[in-house]
């Protein structure tokens, strides 16, 4: 019996995991913005999250009708911002909350504590003396999350739904960030561009990982090909695509799970995609188009793991 | 069909006399709806207990205990066979197949997995780009062209060398150097249409080639042991691509083992119990000749060693 | 108990509050004699309780012999046509039912309420018990206490022999009306104690008269359902329309035979407040055996003499309106002003069949920690009994304990707390 898994929580499960992504992604950008991503007069610019997350048109026009200016206060308090870092925990509490017997006691325990937490942010939490406190607790908060998960969360079907929306959340992350990469390849002084390099390699955590993996110089193209097929980093769209189809192929074979060709061509498509899509020579045009690709790959991927799984009947 | 016969000759000369470990024989080909053996025979000298196995791809596997140390180790296999072609060379691929990328269909994806996984790191992307470069230039991505242009572009992009010392370049090393023996070109192969997706194998064996063959009884070419792929194509099967000559299908080729990576199909391998000096050489002489088959009045013999 | 999210909503108000029930720690105990007389007691009940409903719904010999009044069952609003002619397998309507027992200034054992639908509670009784285990755990030491670990598994047992003939291995699913309903908490925890899916409305379909999941699989059968969803909702189009908590056609595939509902369709008839004053001749009449357990003396006012008692003496009696759960619209005359005493005389004289009263029973109290150090508090007993073929009743129960001085009321619903229940062996 318990290998039974109602569609409406399967989907419960999945948003579950995309939206803690979602939350430790949010407080990873915002942090490394404040600390690197400076404007010439030496305060933080704020406007480059909105592009990162395509969000430049959605808050300037939010913007006109509350008379708001605070991007920070946008990706971190406003509840009618369905991306803030207060929206995504309740969502997560929510999806939890429907599945909260599937879930382990640590689990919602501890999204419990995350939750109310939240809950009592206040304008003061993002004051710019206390922001970089507050995106490390958030951080650490998603990962204690995943730690927990990691440790209790039984390997049934549920967990491979939950990974995938993990994962799928992740590598949209990644690919997001890459986004900025166009912008420096168009650039060509490069004593700034190593600091903004650097800058977009901490936004994924992978400042130091790179440095181990290169640590005589590299060719600009190299922090790209790292970032999207770096088998060893945990953030790599490759890692994180092999990763989803790990736990697609593992609800078959373990799980009894009747296998979906819909899902499968698309994750073999995004595959192909990743591995053959973008030259050797790699210009912001190319990557631009490429990046885009990848987006709709892992849209379509997402898309058919919801049509094959969570609307059954 | 075709009447073959393939005389294989591995010597291997020491110092001085040296004992021997056990050896493992890979020479007896795959018998099957395109392959019947009709007369085998394996000797060894000095003598040998042989036993016969099958490994984990159901090859036939010999494991020679040789009872006496010798300063010489002769490995000799001759055998007749009947080999029956396919012909045809368009390959009845399913329609799902046809065009790249595709994905294998739900029943074959287990047993396929290990074979469409690369082995080889390729840290700085240069095989992958190398595909990439056949696959820009394959006309609507269609699967049989691509693969029959990479088998060509091998041959003609890649300087072949016999290297008769065992192991196998890495394929990036293949790239690097621009070089290669079959068994690299193979590998090489291998890894380039796994990166986007197929299912590939190893083929050790031996090639008919009647340029080497002469005449009926004339003289013959000194031949090696031949290495070529398998790749798997839905609705076709697995079908035979040979970088090092270029061609496709396999109507040359007899198999003798199928590995998911070469270091799993040798022809021979084994150890001797002494110094590294006293090792002298390795010798191999392969003879592949064609033979007219009996008709119902038999007017030739069958070619004996 | 926050952090762990054991809650239980309360209703009032637009926004639900999730509020944790108040756990004493001080345990109830219950000697293995007293407990005996219970459990016996419980058992003959709930056989009686399911000869009637088979038998009201199917020849009404007891209505014809006139031991109860036929109006009060036929015209009764939880008595469902519907079910007429229809056996439950093994004759079970009633597999799973909350007794409500006190304990009268005499020491005496008496029913005040029979809960026949939809019964809660079941998961503070064993989460108190985890609780004080936890807390204190030497406090038990040497003590011999019925252990209540195994209600999950009794419970799945039970309800696997209901399942429709013929079939083997039948799935189980906890039906719920979802997150926003009080008992939500119990709901999940029954799920998992006894190991099967918690499903709602939306997750069940009805094809061809059978009863299927939707999961990641496709559909899936579901033989015996569990439901904590009350009649009306069950089935839009069988009863309520308009509701969207039930399942198309769910009705259908019960009466087929196609899947078993528990507890069954239409019990509500015998939890009814009037009804209640006759269950000593429902035993009477079905098993030819006093009962165990006896009823606190009820004036039933539909009957003229009851209705002439309750106005005579309304300052001092407990008047109960018929249709109303969880202690709502209870008039306790002592406690009452004179202003609402003589509304309730109005609605009494324009709306017997709607009354009951009972004198108020001097609830027995147990120690209880209070902000003022350890004080009596007045306490009741809500022991569960689980029926398949036979009868299991869950040794203790849930201990209610109305937690403001002198307060009689004891229902969670209007902020009472628990105690463990402890039954010696």
């Amino acid at each position: 019996m318990s290998n039974t898994l109602l569609a409406r929580f399967a989907q419960n499960v999945f948003w579950l995991g995309r939206y803690i992504e979602r939350v430790d992604n949010l407080a990873r950008i915002l942090d490394i913005n404040e600390t690197y991503a400076r404007e010439s007069h030496g305060s933080p610019d704020w406007r480059r999250v909105l592009e990162i997350y395509g969000d430049t048109e959605r808050f300037d026009a939010s913007r006109v009708q509350t008379g708001e200016h605070d991007v920070l206060n946008f990706y971190v308090l406003d509840t009618k911002n369905f991306g803030s870092l207060v929206s995504s925990v309740n969502m997560a509490r929510e999806n939890a909350r429907s599945i909260r017997h599937l879930i382990s006691t640590e689990m919602w325990t501890q999204l419990n504590t995350f939750h109310t937490r939240v809950l009592q942010l206040t304008q003061r939490d993002i004051w710019p003396t206390h922001i970089s406190r507050l995106c490390k607790e958030m951080k650490e908060a998603c990962q204690t999350f995943e730690g927990v998960a990691e440790g209790t969360f039984f390997r049934g079907p549920a967990w491979h739904f939950y990974s995938m929306g993990k994962y799928i959340e992740r590598a949209d992350q990644t690919t997001r960030v890459l986004y900025l990469g166009c912008d420096l390849l168009e650039e060509d002084r490069d004593a700034v561009n190593t600091v903004r390099w650097n800058a977009l390699l901490r936004s994924v955590a992978a400042y130091h990982a790179f440095r181990w993996v290169r640590p005589r110089g590299h060719r600009r193209g190299d922090i790209i090909n790292f970032l999207l097929h770096d088998e060893g980093f945990p953030r790599s769209v490759k890692l994180c695509v092999g990763s989803v189809e790990i736990h697609i192929e593992n609800l078959v074979l373990r799980r009894g799970q009747p296998r979906v060709p819909a899902v499968e061509n698309a994750c073999t498509h995004l595959n192909f995609v990743l591995e053959t899509g973008l030259g050797h020579e790699i210009s912001a045009p190319a990557l631009r188009s490429f990046l885009d690709q990848l987006e709709i790959g892992l849209i379509r991927v997402s898309d058919e793991i919801a049509a094959a799984y969570f609307r059954m009947g | 069909m075709q009447r073959l016969t393939v005389e294989h000759k591995t010597i291997y000369r020491y110092r001085k006399p040296v004992r021997f470990g056990e050896h493992r024989l890979m020479l007896r080909p795959r018998e099957s709806h395109d392959l019947r053996l009709l007369s085998s025979r394996l000797v060894i000298q000095p003598e040998a207990t042989v036993r016969w196995m099958h490994d984990v791809f159901s090859n036939s596997v010999a494991v020679a205990e040789i009872r006496q140390p010798a300063s010489e180790l002769h490995i000799e296999n001759i055998f007749v066979l009947d080999r029956y072609p396919n012909e045809d060379q368009t390959f009845c691929i399913d329609p799902y197949a046809k065009k790249l990328p595709f994905s294998y269909s739900a029943r074959e994806i287990p047993d396929l997995g290990r074979n469409i996984e690369r082995h080889h790191p390729d840290p700085d992307r240069k095989v992958i780009e190398w595909t990439r470069e056949r696959l820009s230039l394959t006309g609507d991505m269609d699967t049989e062209d691509f693969l029959i242009g990479v088998t060509r572009d091998i041959r003609s992009s890649f300087r072949y060398e016999v290297r008769e010392e065992p192991g196998v370049q890495t394929p990036v090393q293949t790239l690097e150097l621009g070089s290669g023996s079959c068994r690299d070109y193979a590998l090489f192969m291998m890894e380039a249409v796994r990166s986007v997706g197929l299912a590939a194998r190893f083929v050790s064996g031996y090639l008919y080639d009647s340029a080497l063959d002469g005449l009926k009884n004339g003289t013959v070419g000194a031949g090696a042991t031949h290495a070529w792929v398998q790749v798997y194509l839905p609705g076709a099967g697995w079908v035979e691509f040979d970088p090092t000559n270029g061609s496709h299908g396999g109507s040359n080729l007899i198999p003798v083992a199928v590995a998911r990576d070469p270091s799993q199909a040798m022809p021979v391998s084994g150890t001797y119990d002494g110094d590294p000096e006293d090792f002298l050489g390795m010798e191999v002489e392969v003879e592949v000749h064609s033979v007219i088959a009996p008709s119902p009045v038999a007017l030739e013999p069958e070619r004996r060693a | 108990m926050f952090d762990l999210g054991i809650t239980f909503t309360v209703y009032s108000g637009e926004n639900s509050i999730d509020r944790t029930l108040p756990f004493d720690v001080i345990p109830r105990v219950i000697p293995a004699e007293d407990w005996h007389r219970i459990d016996t007691g419980v058992r003959q009940r709930v056989a009686a309780i399911n000869l009637f409903l088979h038998d009201i719904y199917h020849d009404q010999k007891i209505l014809k012999d006139g031991v109860v009044p036929s109006e009060l069952v036929l015209g009764n609003a939880n008595y469902r046509s519907e079910m007429q002619g229809f056996s439950p397998q093994k004759g079970t309507y009633v597999h799973i039912c909350g007794t409500d027992i006190v304990r009268d200034d005499r020491g005496l054992f008496r029913v005040l309420e029979d809960n026949a639908r939809t019964p809660s509670g079941v998961s503070y009784v064993i989460e108190n018990r985890h609780l004080m285990m936890r807390s204190f755990p030497d406090l038990a030491e040497g003590i011999p206490i019925a252990d209540v670990d195994d209600y999950g598994r009794q419970l799945a047992k039970a309800l696997a022999e209901v399942a429709p003939e013929g079939v083997s291995d039948p799935a189980i699913a906890l039906m719920s009306p979802g997150v926003f309903n009080s008992a939500y908490f119990e709901h999940i925890f029954l799920a998992r104690e006894m190991g099967v899916p918690l499903v709602e409305g939306r997750d069940l379909v009805v094809e061809r008269d059978r009863v299927y999941m939707r999961t990641i699989k496709g559909l899936e059968p579901v033989h015996v359902i569990y439901r904590r969803i009350d009649d009306e909702f069950l089935d839009p189009t069988a009863f309520l329309k308009h509701s969207a908590l039930g399942v198309p056609g769910l009705f259908d595939a019960y009466r087929k035979g196609n899947v078993t509902l528990a507890n069954a369709v239409g019990t509500g008839v015998a939890d009814d407040k009037a009804v209640y004053a006759y269950i000593p001749r429902i035993i009477r009449y079905y098993l030819a055996e006093d009962p165990i357990l006896d009823n606190v003396p009820t004036h039933i006012c539909r009957e003229p003499e009851g209705l002439a008692f309750t106005l005579e003496h309304l300052a001092e009696l407990v008047v109960k309106p018929v249709g109303e759960s969880g202690g709502y619209g209870v008039i306790i005359g002592p406690h009452a002003s004179k202003r609402v005493l003589a509304d309730l005389r109005r609605k009494l004289k324009s709306d017997p069949d709607n009354f009951i009263s009972q004198p108020i029973v001097n609830l027995s109290v147990c120690p209880t920690l209070t902000r003022t150090g350890v004080e009596p508090r007045h306490v009741d007993l809500r022991p569960f009994a689980v029926t398949g073929e036979s009868t299991w009743v869950l040794p203790g129960g849930l201990t209610r304990v109305a937690l403001r001085r002198g307060s009689l009321i004891v229902n969670s619903s209007q902020g009472g707390g628990s105690k463990d229940t402890w039954v010696l062996v």
